[in-house]
């Protein structure tokens, strides 16, 4: 081999040594569960995101905007809140109008209603 | 430790000691190989570790059909001729040449240590061809035979002469001599 009219930094070579010394540690290849956790990790998480959101979509969405079991309670408060007719959740004025009907008064408008006079008394006879 | 004990070694699946002995029996001698192309204290480092680091993920797959040292020098030559074609490249975008990268890197490395006659001759090795270049410094630097030469560059040998004549006419031409 012919002279060499290159140097180098004093002590290089015991540290390019060392350096290279450690590749393999730097180079050692993941196991299995290393290259597969950040899949499981992303994979967990969009399931998580999942099952969260279409939780809260059943819990809103899901339920009508009046419950059953809340209708009655609506209903009260229809009477409390004022609307363009309120008196058609007035039950009171319901049945004040009732009221002011008599039996004779419903006779007459059914037959002006052109009802059958024989149905009616076949009602009333088997009322 | 000697070749043939390396190559037991990595017969044996021993890969961590088979590596610790060619970085021992090898990193030097690969260094200076690698600088003769790079021309650069700095460029060499990163490809020495470069070159190694393809040993140790090649090293699973050494089967022992040729030398451990042509297999190594094999892996080391292509990555230095692969470090010019891309200093040519970057030459070339630059409007330079690689010529004048090449002199600029020997005239302005704090490392050299030879004299004017040295200097001009890496000036000049610096201007062959790559293939003529290569086996000028495998046979000339690294005394390697034209054997070695051609399993390393997988070239023949009549091949390897016939370059290896062109380049020292060549360096004449250039030297003036």
């Amino acid at each position: 081999m012919k002279q060499n009219s290159h140097m180098t930094p004093e002590g290089y070579f015991n540290d390019l040594k060392a350096r290279l010394h450690s590749i393999p540690c730097q180079q050692e290849t993941p196991s299995t569960w290393q290259r597969v956790r950040p899949h499981l990790a992303m994979a967990a998480a969009f399931l998580a995101i999942v099952t969260v959101g279409t939780a809260i979509l059943r819990s809103t969405a899901g339920t009508p905007a009046i419950g059953v079991q809340d209708l009655d309670s609506q209903y009260e408060l229809a009477g409390l809140v004022r609307t363009t007719s309120p008196y058609m959740y007035d039950e009171t004025e319901f049945e004040q109008q009732d009221a002011e009907f008599s039996e004779d008064d419903i006779i007459n408008y059914l037959i002006e209603s052109g009802v059958n006079i024989e149905n009616i008394d076949a009602d009333e006879t088997n009322d | 430790m000697t070749e043939r004990e390396i190559q037991t070694l990595i017969k044996d699946g021993d890969l961590r000691r088979a590596f610790d002995a060619i970085v021992d029996t090898y990193s030097e001698r690969l260094y200076w190989h690698v600088r003769r192309f790079t021309l650069s204290h700095e460029d060499t480092d990163d490809l020495v570790q470069d070159i190694y680091i393809k040993i140790w993920n090649a090293l699973p797959g050494f089967r022992g059909d040729s030398q451990l040292f042509t297999w190594i020098w094999r892996i080391a030559t292509n990555a230095a001729l692969n470090h010019v074609a891309k200093t040519r490249i970057r030459s070339a975008l630059s409007l330079s040449t690689y010529a004048a990268e090449a002199d600029r890197l020997i005239d302005s490395d704090p490392w050299f240590d030879g004299d004017e006659a040295e200097r001009k001759l890496s000036k000049a090795i610096a201007r062959l061809p790559s293939k003529q270049r290569t086996v000028f410094c495998l046979r000339y630097y690294d005394d390697l035979s034209y054997e070695q030469i051609s399993e390393i560059t997988g070239t023949s040998v009549g091949a390897l002469k016939a370059s290896y004549h062109f380049a020292a006419e060549r360096l004449k031409d250039l030297l003036e001599l």
